[in-house]
């Protein structure tokens, strides 16, 4: 059960300046990837939406005009194509527009603020690990050098050693991200569940009353870990809930702090919830005793 | 068999939790609108209650790691507490006022502090210079190994005195000049940019482009040297050539400097010493590029307008002394300064 229920994500703890640690999920490849994808979209869009509006300009006003745009054509796209991740970074606090649709974001490894020195570091690789590998496979005739096979080789060899780098540490770190100490990590999403132990819910419904009674006994057996994995299956949607799976947990914990044997529950969820109450009450009270059952006794 | 436990008051996470949930609820309001637009959408009380809510809500979540069981409550906290962490500790500074913090202190004062670098990243481009030279002048049909012939244009070892001479003294319209010059700022930029790049791998690579880059200039020195040229050769490469070599050789002194952070890492780690190294570079590089812009309008612009020799020297000479101020004063007092 444990494992299926583990975070699939790989988590990194950042130490804020409060000296409390804060749990961060690291963005996957894929993730990352989707959103260079998008940026590479919205780069290309603003490059044309430029060039088409320099030149279109110049046009319009003799020969003079068209001289003078040309350099602001090269210049346009020489910024475009460098800076645009990096203005993207810094205006959007590590959001690029892609990333932002991803739901991802760049910090600093260290806990510290995303300074403008971090962003420029991590994106002016960016040539060297995005711009050229992708110049290369769609125009790899075109680079003269390349036309031997060997060289070919090695220079894919290479550049997907570079694009692959984030799967092969343990912090997805691009060439850019070590580089700058920067890491890039899911947009945290906070929603505040119910607590499934309050006895008097807040919008003022009266309490839902203890149908069970358990002994201290009965509530020594099991640990932290069952506790929360129990909070995990009281916690799904209904759909997902069905009444044979709470009968079987139901039953196996019956079994196993030796309730009476009897008859089926009327209701197991009732019964589950109960236990959760009861059980979370005897942990914490132990917790506080400096005492943390960390898992079921067997 | 003991007695049933009592549930019947309320457990301390339990209540933990009601007595802080709308602090935590207005701390969680506050950051999704900065989230979706900016930090100026907040008001004055509001932005001042913000770090107080920060703090009380990292609080709580030290406090619920340590007496609250109720994995949803620690979750929440969690990402509450890293959203507005995120928020309170963005960088508040305008862009451009960061810019000229930029340019009127860490940039100089980086490279005041990489001099010594800098310096290496010359001696070599130098030495690569001279041995260009050397060698084309020993046997002329060496040009063309070190100079591309893209690059060269039309120019090498069979050139004439008044071939040569007329590429020193051309005076092209000035409508094309532009778009040379843009052009020629994307090239040496891009150059530049991987000279800091390649540092990665140990900076070998970057002083070897310094060396290479050398040999092509000791190549065109040679082949005009040859047509008693050096001197108008000079005088139409150094009004911007000092520019764009110093950017070439900051770049590689960047390189260096990030190869040398992982061969000899010192105290730190290997990872921690190339960050701390790979921010330096990063600026360093990104204040080259502002270099390369300037060297590119000089070229474009200024050295096809004006043709005499003495005057050409003059504004290299000039050019020389006003980077050497910059980093050298401007640089070395912003050094001493601590860092913001």
């Amino acid at each position: 059960m444990s494992a299926a229920h583990a975070p699939l994500s790989a988590t990194v703890t950042l130490l804020t300046p409060e000296q409390v640690p804060i749990r961060f999920e690291l963005a996957s490849f894929g993730t990352r990837a989707g959103a260079i994808a998008m940026d590479l979209m919205f780069m290309a869009a603003v490059l044309v939406a430029y060039v088409l509006g320099v030149s279109g300009l110049s046009d319009l006003g003799g020969s003079t005009a068209r001289d003078l745009g040309r350099p602001f054509v090269l210049l346009g796209v020489f910024a475009i194509f460098n800076f645009y991740f990096i203005v993207g970074e810094l205006r959007g606090q590590g959001r690029t527009p892609g990333k932002r649709i991803m739901g991802i974001r760049v910090v600093a490894r260290d806990g510290g603020p995303l300074t403008a020195g971090l962003v420029f570091a991590r994106n002016l690789t960016r040539d060297f690990e995005l711009y050229l590998p992708l110049q290369v496979l769609l125009a790899g005739d075109a680079i003269a050098p390349l036309r031997s096979p060997w060289l070919r080789l090695a220079c894919f060899a290479w550049l997907g050693f570079v694009c692959l780098f984030p799967l092969f540490n343990r912090r997805r770190a691009r060439l850019g991200d070590l580089l700058a100490g920067t890491l890039v990590v899911n947009q945290p999403v906070a929603t505040l569940l119910p607590d499934l132990a309050a006895t008097a819910s807040a919008d003022g419904e009266p309490p839902p009353s203890a149908q069970y009674a358990f002994t201290q006994a009965q509530l020594d057996v099991y640990g932290i870990h069952e506790l929360q994995v129990l909070e995990q299956v009281l916690r799904r949607p209904p759909e997902q809930r069905d009444d044979a799976l709470l009968r079987s947990i139901a039953d196996k914990v019956r079994k196993k702090i030796a309730w009476p044997k009897g008859d089926p529950l009327p209701d197991p969820e009732a019964f589950l919830s109960d236990f959760y109450t009861a059980q979370r009450h005897r942990l914490e009270h132990e917790l506080l005793m400096g005492r943390r059952r960390a898992k079921k006794r067997e | 068999m003991t007695a049933p436990s009592t549930h019947h008051f309320a457990l301390k996470s339990v209540a933990f939790r009601l007595e802080r949930e709308a602090h935590w609820r207005e701390l969680e309001g506050l950051v999704e609108r900065v989230e979706r637009r900016g930090v100026r959408e907040l008001a004055t009380d509001e932005l001042a209650r913000l770090p107080e809510l920060y703090r009380g809500a990292v609080s709580s979540l030290s406090v619920a790691r340590a007496i609250s069981l109720d994995q949803g409550l620690v979750t929440y906290l969690d990402a509450l507490c890293a959203r507005a962490y995120l928020v309170v500790y963005a960088p508040r500074r305008p862009a451009l006022l960061a810019l000229g913090d930029f340019f009127t202190q860490s940039f100089p004062a980086l490279v005041w502090d990489l001099r010594r670098l800098v310096l290496l990243a010359a001696v070599v481009l130098l030495a690569g210079v001279a041995t260009g030279a050397l060698m084309t002048l020993d046997d002329a049909s060496r040009f063309g190994t070190f100079v591309d012939a893209g690059y060269a244009q039309e120019r090498g070892p069979d050139s004439t005195h008044d071939e040569l001479r007329a590429v020193l003294y051309d005076s092209d319209e000035v409508s094309a000049l532009g778009a040379f010059a843009s052009y020629l700022f994307a090239h040496n930029a891009k150059i530049g940019l991987m000279a800091f790049v390649v540092g990665l791998a140990a900076g070998v690579p970057a002083l070897l482009l310094m060396f290479i880059n050398g040999l092509t200039m000791g190549a065109f020195l040679a082949i005009h040297l040859r047509r008693d040229l050096g001197l108008d050769l000079l005088a139409w490469l150094l009004p911007h050539g000092t520019t764009e070599l110093l950017a070439v050789c900051l770049c590689g002194a960047a390189g260096v400097h990030i190869g040398r952070a992982l061969l000899f890492p010192g105290r730190h780690t290997r990872l921690d010493n190339l960050t701390r190294a790979g921010r330096d570079a990063a600026l360093v590089a990104a204040g080259a590029i502002a270099l390369f812009f300037i060297a590119a309008l000089l070229e474009g612009f200024f050295r096809q307008l004006v043709q005499s020799v003495s005057v050409r020297f003059a504004v290299a000479s000039l050019t020389a002394v006003a980077w050497l101020a910059y980093f050298g004063v401007l640089g070395r007092r912003a050094s001493r300064r601590p860092r913001v």
